[in-house]
């Protein structure tokens, strides 16, 4: 530990610890007012700022007897004192102010080497002088540990806009969409990449920027969308947001195939993903969903879904699928399936189909968030 | 290019477009003998052709010397680089979509760096390691990045001092 103290005639003070810290214990300090009604049916709490986090440290051994004695000292008068665990990584330090003991005060001796040694030993209670958490000080030897879900207070971050994720907690730990705000870091829920349960447990979501290129891609009544073969859409549906901007599209004749689709735009040489949020309605069918030229010369992207107790099968027809279906609240998955190779830039279809040509082949699809990035 | 979806863009009128997930931590140790355990949801990162990195130890610029993980041809490859070269430790073999993938990287007080993976908690499999790189006195920067134009679901990031293998690192992570 080093310090400078201006009643000293050194340019630093050293107390070199015979051991690193031990009995490591976190601590917080706060001004908290809370108030419980008689009844306890309501608390109040009323805080002031943040606090701040500190930390119990035990000192062992320490046969420096006035140097333990001078960094109480010099702690007393509010000194900066500088822990450094490892002096062979000395950048890795931490700046501290002495919360206790303060003079006056004695050290007491070690228990181990105190009477036959006249070691001594001591406890301190630090606050660093940014008063963030001492990360990294539980083992000299941990340069860096993140746990998903854990703090990132001193991280620094950036997101210009909102973005999705999955939280759990409301309709089921299946996951319901969620918007984290412009600069908000997203803890993400999820599940076992071959399993359709509950979502068990978080990451940290970080992604790179894309653009979705289909437009009002919950509300399917819009002029956005027209019919390739007509058939009926109703919108308000419950979606997988806890919302209801799901639209359901439905194909109630086997007369004819439904084809709900949009123009879109391809606007670079590359593959492109088309993905979509959907469950069956209660008559359906195999439906599917496309991604072909305008003049439907050519199919780039096929997947087909069929259900069986509200599971869902997915084959990718033309197009590699991309991962397991993903499910989410509501009896909701999603789907996602890409394609083999470059596109060329240009207009082409997204295409929703909530029954296919087979005989008798009818029914719904409830369907949202229907996305093509590239 | 997108060959994987991402999270849910949600649009009206137009188009819409969500920008880039951008993380750094300050990173203050010097280059030494260090292991870097990785446990992560891949997303899409060993699928980009360009990437700044799934994780680097560097200035904001990715400048030398510098200690970074990043896809190149669909694999995972460490690469240790100072101002009198670089060497580098690829895999063999690369986690899936939706896979959860355990990586981890080594590098020695002689500057070696190893690179191991298991995938959905399956077998380790080791990369060659490299030969030597005298350590620079000092990274480029005192940041680690995480995340920049990368997609993925981070569960575990720890660094220790010394090398060890991936069930020591597993343990200390608390896996």
């Amino acid at each position: 530990m080093v310090w400078t103290d201006t009643d000293d005639q050194t340019t630093e003070r050293v107390l070199l610890l015979r051991e690193p810290f031990r009995e490591l214990r976190p601590a917080h300090t706060q001004t908290v007012f809370v108030a419980d009604s008689l009844d306890r049916t309501n608390r109040q709490y009323f805080t002031l700022g943040e606090g701040a986090d500190e930390l119990l440290v035990k000192v062992r051994y320490q046969d420096d007897k006035q140097g333990l004695l001078d960094l109480i000292k010099a702690g007393s008068k509010g000194r900066t004192i500088t822990y450094i665990p490892d002096l062979q990584d000395g950048d890795v330090r931490f700046s501290c102010v002495l919360i206790a003991p303060l003079s006056p005060t004695a050290a007491g001796l070690d228990p181990d080497r105190g009477t036959a040694f006249g070691e001594l030993e001591v406890e301190l209670h630090l606050r660093k002088t940014d008063e963030t958490p001492f990360a990294g000080v539980w083992d000299k030897d941990v340069l860096f540990e993140y746990r998903a879900g854990g703090r990132l207070e001193e991280a620094t971050f950036t997101r210009a806009d909102v973005a999705s994720y999955v939280a759990i907690g409301a309709g089921g730990s299946y996951g319901t969409l969620t918007t984290a705000a412009s600069g908000a870091i997203r803890t993400h829920w999820m599940s076992s990449a071959s399993s359709v349960g509950p979502r068990t447990f978080p990451v940290l979501l970080l992604e790179g920027a894309r653009t979705n290129r289909v437009l009002s891609n919950r509300n399917l009544n819009t002029t956005n969308w027209a019919w390739g073969t007509t058939g009926t859409v109703t919108t308000g549906q419950a979606d997988p947001w806890g919302g209801a901007n799901a639209t359901l599209v439905n194909d109630a004749t086997t007369a004819s195939v439904s084809d709900r689709r949009q123009t879109i735009g391809i606007t670079s040489a590359t593959r492109a993903v088309l993905s979509l949020l959907c469950k069956p309605h209660t008559t359906f069918g195999t439906g599917s969903f496309r991604l072909y030229t305008t003049d439907a010369a050519t199919t780039h992207i096929r997947g087909s879904i069929a259900w069986s107790s509200g599971k869902p099968t997915l084959t990718a027809a033309v197009g590699v699928a991309v991962g397991s279906p993903v499910r989410h609240r509501g009896g909701f998955f999603r789907f996602a399936i890409r394609t083999t190779g470059n596109l060329t830039t240009g207009n082409r279809f997204v295409s929703i189909r909530p029954a296919s040509t087979a005989a008798a082949q009818r029914g719904g699809l409830i369907v949202t968030g229907v996305q093509v990035e590239q | 290019m997108a060959s994987f979806p991402s999270s849910p863009i949600v649009t009206l009128a137009a188009t819409d477009t969500r920008t880039a997930d951008v993380l750094r931590f300050t990173f203050t140790a010097r280059p030494q003998a260090m292991s870097i355990y990785a446990r992560f949801v891949e997303l899409g990162t060993i699928l980009m052709t360009t990437s700044p990195g799934l994780w680097a130890i560097s200035d904001t610029s990715s400048n030398n010397p510098r200690l970074l993980v990043f896809p190149t041809g669909g694999l995972y490859r460490l690469h240790h680089q100072t101002t009198f070269g670089t060497v580098t430790s690829t895999l063999a073999a690369a986690p899936a979509y939706g896979d959860t993938c355990e990586l981890l990287a080594t590098i020695t007080a002689a500057g070696v760096v190893q690179l191991s993976q298991s995938v959905n908690g399956g077998a380790v499999s080791s990369a060659t390691a490299s030969s030597a790189l005298v350590l620079a006195q000092a990274w480029s920067g005192q940041v680690l990045q995480v995340g920049a134009a990368n997609f993925t679901g981070w569960r575990n990031l720890r660094i220790d001092r010394g090398v060890f293998d991936m069930p020591t690192m597993r343990r200390k992570a608390g896996v």
